[in-house]
């Protein structure tokens, strides 16, 4: 591939990435087709966004081979989304099917598996990074779990909370997404924004969604409606943004192992 | 047992020594072997007593002796010209060889070989490898003949080429074999890092340019994986390709055996390599981390090979 390919590559997949979320918010916003269409199109956007997302995750893990260190990376990485996806899916399939979804649900089963399969995923790119202390990314891992879940049981005994898993899961995206955003911006951070980067700047897009959505749900916002725009448009609209920004990004790592690929296979 | 006489194999005769030819036909000899992409060596004796030496790689001539002496210019006529009447002996070889011979070209006192059992090889090499500075082993045997080069403590880095009748094997392979040859009794000489020698200095900065890029794309590869390695591979492949440079990039590592006229011309061609590979490196994964991979690259040289790299400046300023 050459670099003309993958900026054109490039430009192709923000406009379509850009032209999936106004349609999203279009459709969201003015339900201009049958009512099934329309809730069949709000309720896949998100799931169908995150498998974007799992897909180029998936065939980036394929550019290496087995027992090559980044493949853990990635494939941890493509693990993450595609639970995230189907607890994405399984999220809409309650609401479609209910009108409402619990405040526990399988989903947060799935979502709390994906944090863990991120999990091993950062641990892995720090260890890489700071290749002279193996294990101390590893311990700083089980450290950081630790902690965030101590705390939060810590917090549901203070408050002697009356639904301990429903609480649970509230504190617990707030603490994760605050612990992989700060992982990721110190990824950035240590790729000093070059190439490398990209994939790790763009998982953070999710601590700004969760902290919108659990801010509008827990302060009851997010069931406002003003000048006939639901305010639940803003946050369900982050999320599949916040997932099309995660596959932009990944999409970068893609073309960049593409690129380098085809140039290796150029000389033989 | 069959005494072993030192050089008689030394020379294998590939093309026999001809009776003395005039120059004309010397010179037409050397260019029939030069044409059909020799690597190797033309060794030239002449009546007068002098002797000639042409290094070549795929027919192109990179170095010249007059006797043991390097001749600044590539042009072998002009002496051939000059001393008459000679006989003239083709020795193809690998590069490697070349780059042992030439140490050996240049030592000014040459070692007494000493008979030794060829079980007993290994532990001579091993024992090299605490040495602080390069050893370079020259094996003779009544049918082969092998060279091992030891890099030392600070290095684990080891060379070698075996040259039997029925060809020649490097690297691995003639490491693996050396110990075991067939011939229980070999002639063992041990040429000791001596940096007054042109040529142990430009093999000093060999192992030193093939040891950090060893490290910087093994630490690149583990960030970014073996497809971002083989890429920047493929780009020193071009450079090296462009600058007529021997370098091979087998199994995602760089191997130089380029034969350059001095170790000045050896180490701007390295700078040049490993600032290429630096400048690959640094829009992928940031220039902080390029900065560490490289300083932890640089610290890493110890011993002599600490001195090489302040003088030559492999990897520059970080």
């Amino acid at each position: 591939m050459s670099i003309a390919a993958s900026l054109r590559y490039r430009y192709v997949i923000a406009i379509a990435l850009v032209l999936c979320t106004g349609l999203y918010a279009w459709v969201y916003a003015y339900a201009p087709f049958s009512e099934t269409i329309n809730s069949l199109i709000v309720n896949i956007g998100t799931p169908l966004s995150a498998s974007f997302a799992a897909i180029i995750l998936t065939r980036i893990t394929m550019f290496f081979h087995r027992g090559e260190p980044p493949r853990v990376v990635w494939a941890a990485y493509a693990v993450c989304i595609w639970l995230w996806m189907i607890a994405e899916a399984v999220w809409g399939y309650i609401y479609m099917t209910s009108g409402e979804v619990p405040t526990f649900s399988a989903a947060d089963g799935l979502w709390f598996l994906g944090y863990i399969a991120l999990t091993v995923s950062i641990t892995r790119q720090f260890s890489l990074v700071f290749f002279a202390q193996k294990y101390t990314a590893r311990w700083a891992a089980f450290g950081v779990w630790a902690a965030i879940l101590l705390g939060i049981e810590t917090i549901l005994l203070f408050t002697k909370s009356a639904t301990p898993l429903d609480d649970f899961f509230r504190y617990f995206y707030t603490f994760a997404d605050a612990a992989v955003g700060l992982s990721a911006i110190y990824l950035v951070h240590a790729f000093r924004g070059r190439a490398l980067a990209i994939p790790w700047l763009t998982i953070s897009s999710f601590v700004v969604t969760d902290i919108i959505y659990i801010r509008l749900t827990e302060t009851g916002a997010y069931d406002y409606v003003m000048s006939g725009i639901s305010i639940a448009l803003l946050a369900d609209t982050l999320y599949v943004a916040a997932y099309l920004i995660v596959a932009w990004g990944v999409f970068e790592q893609y073309i960049l192992l593409r690129r380098n690929a085809d140039h290796a296979q150029a000389g033989g | 047992m069959t005494p072993i006489k030192p050089n008689k194999i030394e020379w294998m005769q590939i093309h026999p020594p001809s009776n003395p030819v005039p120059a004309g036909e010397l010179t037409a000899r050397i260019h029939q072997a030069l044409d059909a992409g020799l690597t190797g060596l033309a060794f030239v004796n002449f009546q007068t007593g002098k002797t000639l030496r042409i290094l070549a790689q795929g027919g192109k001539v990179r170095q010249v002796y007059l006797r043991h002496h390097r001749i600044p210019a590539l042009d072998w006529e002009l002496p051939l010209t000059m001393q008459g009447e000679g006989t003239v002996e083709i020795h193809p070889m690998p590069s490697r060889a070349l780059m042992f011979r030439k140490i050996i070209l240049e030592e000014l006192e040459t070692p007494k070989p000493q008979p030794s059992g060829t079980s007993q090889l290994k532990t001579m090499f091993d024992l090299a490898e605490r040495n602080a500075s390069p050893t370079l082993f020259h094996i003779q045997w009544a049918s082969a003949e092998g060279f091992v080069l030891v890099a030392g403590r600070s290095i684990p880095l080891r060379h070698a080429v075996l040259l039997t009748h029925a060809g020649a094997e490097e690297a691995q392979v003639a490491l693996d074999h050396i110990p075991a040859w067939e011939e229980a009794q070999c002639l063992v000489t041990v040429y000791r890092a001596n940096i007054m020698n042109q040529a142990w200095f430009e093999i000093h900065l060999n192992i030193l340019f093939e040891w950090y890029c060893q490290n910087v794309l093994a630490y690149y590869g583990q960030l970014t994986g073996t497809v971002m390695v083989r890429s920047i591979l493929q780009s020193v492949s071009v450079l090296a390709e462009i600058n007529h440079w021997n370098i091979s990039t087998k199994d995602n590592r760089l191997k130089d055996v380029s034969i350059f006229a001095t170790a000045a011309e050896a180490g701007n061609a390295y700078r040049e390599i490993l600032s290429t590979i630096k400048s690959r490196i640094e829009p992928i994964v940031g220039s902080s981390l390029t900065q560490n991979l490289m300083k932890q690259t640089r610290d890493s040289a110890k011993d002599i090979y600490k001195s090489i790299q302040e003088i030559f400046g492999l990897i520059g300023e970080v």
